[in-house]
């Protein structure tokens, strides 16, 4: 590709991809300011209590918007491979420090989790409703209760 | 998208056009009367065709059709030149049985939808006056032709079984809603059973009576049912599709029904603690429903209570709504309802540039003519509203232009230029089904053409069902007749009484009998703010709004 200061340098290229980088950042800017509706997404509105979305990013170290003052400010994101890497190295990094965690899965405790527990509790109750169909009915008490007159 | 407004602007906007002076007072007080003679008058065409036989049984597109031209005709006469919008707020909707909402179909629709014997029916409409909206449903029963008392029709026996109870309880909650609401002007009279330490009526005193309610009754709140305050230009008209700052309101949903499932299965500890809940608040900025909220004088509520009957089912399970469109069940399940929706909103957040001349002159028209609230193409028709002469030859005509009309419509909603409401069905999914299955990608199954409020998403948080699954499980479940009955009321500082702007006066019961009955510490309750209502001297003053009178509509208006 000719360089930017070449003569036949891209210069509708160049134009669009800074034209691109501006309403980018525009565009999060304005949805950081902006009310958390079901079609703001989380990636530009981190502050979101919408659920995160199927098309989401879910690359790691993606500029989200928010930053720490001080910090340098990265739009780079880490592609799964390239993190996938890191975590493999670190691991090695870890067994020749011996500080590797303990592998073994004979030492993994079976935690039961929050929602087995309320599947667990839940069937107790399709159990009690099929041993007795009126479980968790009210009875039919009294004279019961008539509304409106007899007419149309 | 985010409109600019000034915050003068929208304190204007959102604050002083929201105090209740005697010129909002009357444009809510025309509302509710034009909304209460509506409902009058499509009661008693469905008594004329299904009841007295007086003339051919109207279907529901002519009824939806009808009941929009009254509407019409009756606000052409009211603010002519004072106000800048009005018009209807919700379109007549006719919904037989299961359907829940949305079910308003289009003149052009050749489907005959014909009630039966046994039917529930629920109508519901609602009208604007400069934004200041007032909204109204009502269920009725379609009896046997045929009976006499004193040489008078009348139904031979009251309506038994499922679908009285819901009937009963949906009718009991709204009442003592209303009640309870009131008392947010005297709130040392609230009975001791819904705790008042606080001296407030807040978000949870209402869930608590409408659930206990329910559960007497041996029903189910049906989700999407909610007591939400209003606000002009804000009642509830574009729910799923702009969040609202500040809602302020009860929403009930499955996530409801999980928590009150898990208390029956005796479930403790963190299992059955709801959501964090703070303090009741004056003021909340959030646009993600809370209880915790407290409900002052000089405010207008929105009653929507749904009710279906549970008692019937051999085994637990959740409530759910099923979205209706001309694509489900079109594989292999012929004999299976489907629709195409008929309501649509304009969504502001959205330009685009359009093709199609026809658009573009829809648009404007929508644009000028309805606003922000929501419009059935038949309102955009040259023909629009019937005034009088033959009906049937109107209608003919009313069907050649809606057809043309909805070339245009396309290309608008293919854009999202407009956003049609869905038609929902309510469906009872096994609880059985719902723990068999696997969710294994967790919250992010969001089903896109479900309007909810933000912060809703997933219905069952608990069991991390997300709302696609839950949508995937709908081929075990059945269909479950629901009940609604809805009203809107202005709780007036000024003089300190409540006026209730629809139902009650034009919404009578029909004649049903339940088995079931209040019992204990509610009974108790119920029957306080019952007799509150009755005299304003035992508690509350409530002004009801009547509707015009018959053939004197000119008399009424001046």
């Amino acid at each position: 590709m000719p360089s930017r200061n070449s003569i036949n340098k891209p210069s509708k290229k160049i134009q669009s991809k800074s034209h691109a980088m501006s309403l980018g950042k525009r565009r999060a800017a304005r949805s950081k300011s902006v009310v958390a509706t079901r079609s703001s997404t989380s990636r530009y509105n981190t502050e979101t209590k919408t659920a995160p979305r199927p098309t989401d990013s879910k690359a790691i170290a993606l500029y989200t918007g928010s930053s720490p003052d001080t910090a340098v400010v990265t739009n780079r994101t880490l592609s799964k491979k390239r993190a996938k890497k890191i975590a493999r190295n670190q691991k090695y990094v870890q067994q020749r420090n011996g500080t590797a965690p303990d592998m073994d899965m004979d030492n993994e405790v079976a935690t039961e989790t929050q929602i087995q527990r309320v599947k667990d509790s839940l069937w107790e109750l399709i159990r009690a409703k099929k041993a007795d169909s009126s479980a968790g009915l009210a009875p039919a008490v009294g004279e019961g209760t008539t509304l409106g007159v007899q007419a149309f | 998208m985010q409109l600019a407004v000034h915050e003068d602007d929208a304190d204007v906007l959102l604050q002083q056009k929201n105090k209740l002076d005697d010129k909002v007072l009357d444009k809510y007080r025309v509302a509710g009367k034009v909304v209460q003679s509506g409902l009058k008058y499509i009661i008693n065409l469905i008594n004329d065709s299904y009841h007295l036989g007086t003339n051919k049984p109207l279907s529901s597109q002519e009824i939806c059709y009808l009941g929009d031209s009254y509407l019409a005709r009756l606000l052409a006469k009211v603010y002519n030149n004072d106000v800048k919008e009005k018009g209807i707020a919700t379109p007549v909707t006719v919904e037989v049985n299961d359907i829940v909402g949305g079910f308003s179909p289009e003149i052009d629709d050749e489907t005959p939808y014909i009630f039966s014997v046994g039917d529930i029916v629920t109508v519901s409409l609602g009208v604007q006056i400069d934004g200041y909206t007032a909204n109204v449903s009502h269920t009725i029963v379609i009896y046997p032709q045929g009976h006499q008392v004193d040489s008078k029709p009348a139904p031979e026996g009251p309506l038994v079984g499922a679908n009285a109870d819901a009937i009963c309880a949906a009718h009991i909650a709204t009442e003592s809603l209303v009640a309870l609401l009131g008392l947010a002007m005297s709130p040392e009279k609230v009975p001791t059973v819904l705790g008042t330490e606080s001296g407030k009526i807040t978000g949870s005193q209402i869930r608590l009576l409408v659930d206990t309610i329910a559960a007497q009754y041996n029903c189910v709140v049906v989700p999407d049912s909610k007591v939400r305050r209003i606000r002009r230009f804000l009642a509830g008209q574009a729910e799923g599709i702009v969040a609202e700052k500040d809602f302020k309101g009860v929403v009930w949903t499955e996530r409801d029904q999980e928590l009150g499932l898990l208390k029956n299965a005796n479930a403790t500890g963190d299992l059955v603690l709801a959501e964090k809940s703070k303090a009741p608040t004056a003021t909340t900025t959030s646009v993600i429903p809370t209880d915790d909220f407290v409900v002052f004088a000089g405010e207008v509520y929105s009653i929507d209570i749904r009710m279906c009957s549970i008692g019937s089912f051999e085994e637990p399970g959740i409530i759910t709504l099923d979205e209706i469109d001309q694509f489900t069940g079109k594989n292999n399940q012929e004999n299976q309802f489907s629709t195409r929706p008929t309501i649509h909103i304009r969504d502001y957040a959205v330009h685009h540039q359009l093709r199609l001349k026809s658009s573009r002159k829809l648009l404007g028209q929508i644009d000028k003519r309805f606003t922000v609230y929501p419009f059935k193409l038949s309102y955009v028709s040259d023909s629009f509203p019937f005034v009088d002469g033959d009906v049937e030859t109107h209608l003919e005509g009313a069907k050649k232009e809606v057809q043309q009309l909805k070339l245009g419509l396309s290309e608008l909603s293919n854009r999202r230029l407009v956003r049609s409401r869905p038609v929902q069905v309510a469906r009872f999914v096994p609880l059985e089904k719902i723990l068999l299955t696997d969710n294994t990608t967790g919250r992010h199954g969001i089903d896109a053409e479900k309007p909810v409020l933000p912060g809703l998403e997933v219905p069952l948080p608990k069991l991390g069902i997300s709302s696609l699954k839950l949508k995937s499980l709908l081929k075990h479940s059945k269909s479950v007749p629901v009940a609604r009955e809805s009203c809107t009321i202005v709780l007036n500082e000024v003089n300190n009484d409540v006026i209730r702007l629809s139902g009650s006066g034009a919404a009578n019961p029909s004649w049903v009998h339940s088995q079931y009955q209040l019992t204990g510490a509610m009974a108790d309750t119920v029957n306080q703010l019952s007799t509150m209502m009755k005299d304003k001297r035992f508690g509350i003053n409530i002004k009801e709004t009547r509707p015009y009178r018959e053939g004197k509509e000119e008399m009424d208006m001046n």
